[in-house]
């Protein structure tokens, strides 16, 4: 139960992180269309065009950068919290009066907010693979409908050919 | 010695910077019992009980509970199993429903009876989807009331256990305490209210300025302190009555009253010896007592 304890006390954190990198990749990917797809019938028709490769291959690199910078600054955050946390608004004599020991207190916390951080990173790792998966158009068009209606039909266009490992090892 | 005491401690000291919180406390809480912990705000009630508890660490000193050593940690986590423990203020997880912070507790007591928890779910109308945030003050304190009865340890430690209850929840809580008391458990209770101590309590100690100033059963000092009013003709010198156990004198006119904590009887005799014109030996209540003690010891001080 202190699991559930320290879920319940850092889940709105946690959700809101996650929902900016949501909408942080989707604002990615809405821009990207924008960049690459505004001046040519090749997306809509399913086709990528070469001459834009350089100026994807930028947008992604600065995506990733901006990923590891907001995953940073979500650590930070999901790390605050803890007994010093509680002896601020009072609720430490509960927690110490607990059967469990210090030690196992500041386990689970940290515990928590390792598998936080770890979810938020596989999570933009595995939306990033997914949009890129070439094997997978119907699900980037499933997926683009899901998170923005308006490129709907053009992930397969602009990520066809793109590199799926370009964004983990581009640095 | 553990047998017959749930809680020993030696010269227990906590020192925060140069302020003693609580200096070389030695005091005994015998089991079975129900012990009243008295002194006013700020005399180190709420430090010694957590130190007791393990959640501070002395600064000096020792002490068990339960047999449990305080200062170490292993043995703290297995006492604090045994022990229910209300804190100060009611402190309870504002995020958490009241199901949730009831099947929270629940979890970590072994000795946790469902039975006791439903029905005190019922006596307390505690809604169980609302918010701890949301409850009222009283609401609260029966909530966290409810997470320590519905337990069976041997202890049960209340840090100002009324605190916030209309006196119906009062009526209520006193009536507990005396029935947990009575299949077993050993209560220890800081509190302000002295006519609710005088009314459960079996033993009390009185804390000042972190220093403990009396240890006694609530029978003896019913018995032992008197308040004797006596008029003469010609009022005498206070230094006459000024013997062992004699705690005050006031004079008005010729009226002069004697607080004695023991030997009231020496007083009358000596009243009688100097023409007294009228004697009325009267009991003094918890409340007096506890004035007179405290007032007693600042005058010691200066």
């Amino acid at each position: 139960m202190l699991w559930y304890k320290a879920w319940l006390e850092t889940r709105a954190r946690f959700l809101t992180c996650f929902a900016t990198v949501v909408i942080f990749c989707t604002v990615f990917v809405d821009h990207a269309l924008h960049v690459v797809c505004a001046e040519s019938l090749s997306c809509s028709a399913g086709l990528w065009d070469p001459a834009r490769q350089a100026e994807v291959y930028r947008l992604l690199f600065i995506n990733q950068q901006f990923l590891v910078f907001m995953w940073i600054l979500s650590v930070v955050l999901l790390g605050m919290g803890g007994i010093v946390r509680e002896g601020a608004i009072g609720t430490a004599a509960p927690t110490l009066a607990l059967p469990v020991s210090r030690a196992r207190l500041q386990g689970v916390r940290v515990g928590m907010g390792v598998l936080q951080a770890i979810a938020l990173a596989v999570f933009a790792l595995a939306f990033s693979r997914f949009c890129l998966d070439p094997r997978g158009p119907a699900n980037i068009d499933e997926t683009g409908r899901l998170l923005h209606p308006a490129v709907s039909g053009r992930w397969n266009g602009l990520f066809r050919d793109v590199d799926p490992d370009f964004i983990v090892d581009s640095r | 010695m553990t047998d017959e005491f749930v809680i020993v401690t030696q010269a227990l000291s906590k020192s925060y910077g140069h302020s003693e919180a609580v200096r070389a406390l030695d005091l005994s809480v015998g089991r079975g019992r129900i012990t009243a912990f008295l002194g006013r705000n700020g005399a180190g009630k709420s430090t010694t009980i957590k130190m007791l508890l393990g959640m501070i660490r002395p600064t000096s000193g020792s002490g068990t509970v339960l047999g449990n050593v305080i200062n170490d940690s292993k043995e703290s986590v297995a006492l604090r199993r045994r022990v229910a423990y209300v804190a100060e203020d009611k402190p309870l997880y504002g995020y958490m429903t009241v199901e949730q912070i009831v099947r929270f507790a629940r979890s970590f007591y072994a000795d946790w009876r469902i039975d006791s928890e439903k029905q005190l779910l019922r006596d307390c109308e505690l809604p169980l989807r609302r918010k701890v945030k949301s409850l009222s003050k009283g609401m609260r304190t029966k909530l966290a009331l409810l997470l320590a009865f519905a337990r069976r340890p041997d202890l049960i430690i209340l840090d100002e256990p009324s605190e916030g209850l209309d006196p119906v929840a009062t009526e209520y809580l006193l009536q507990s305490l005396v029935a947990r008391a009575s299949e077993g458990s050993s209560v220890f209770f800081s509190s302000h209210q002295i006519s609710e101590v005088e009314r459960v309590a079996d033993h009390v100690c009185i804390l000042e300025k972190g220093a403990l100033l009396m240890d006694a059963s609530l029978d003896s000092l019913r018995e032992s302190y008197r308040r004797i009013d006596l008029v003469f003709p010609a009022l005498p010198a206070e230094r006459e009555f000024r013997i062992s156990g004699v705690q005050r004198i006031q004079t008005s006119g010729r009226q002069m009253s004697v607080f004695a904590s023991n030997n009231a009887d020496e007083v009358i005799e000596r009243a009688h010896g100097l023409s007294v014109v009228s004697v009325n030996v009267t009991p003094i209540g918890l409340r007096d007592i506890f004035l007179e003690t405290v007032k007693e010891n600042e005058r010691a001080l200066v």
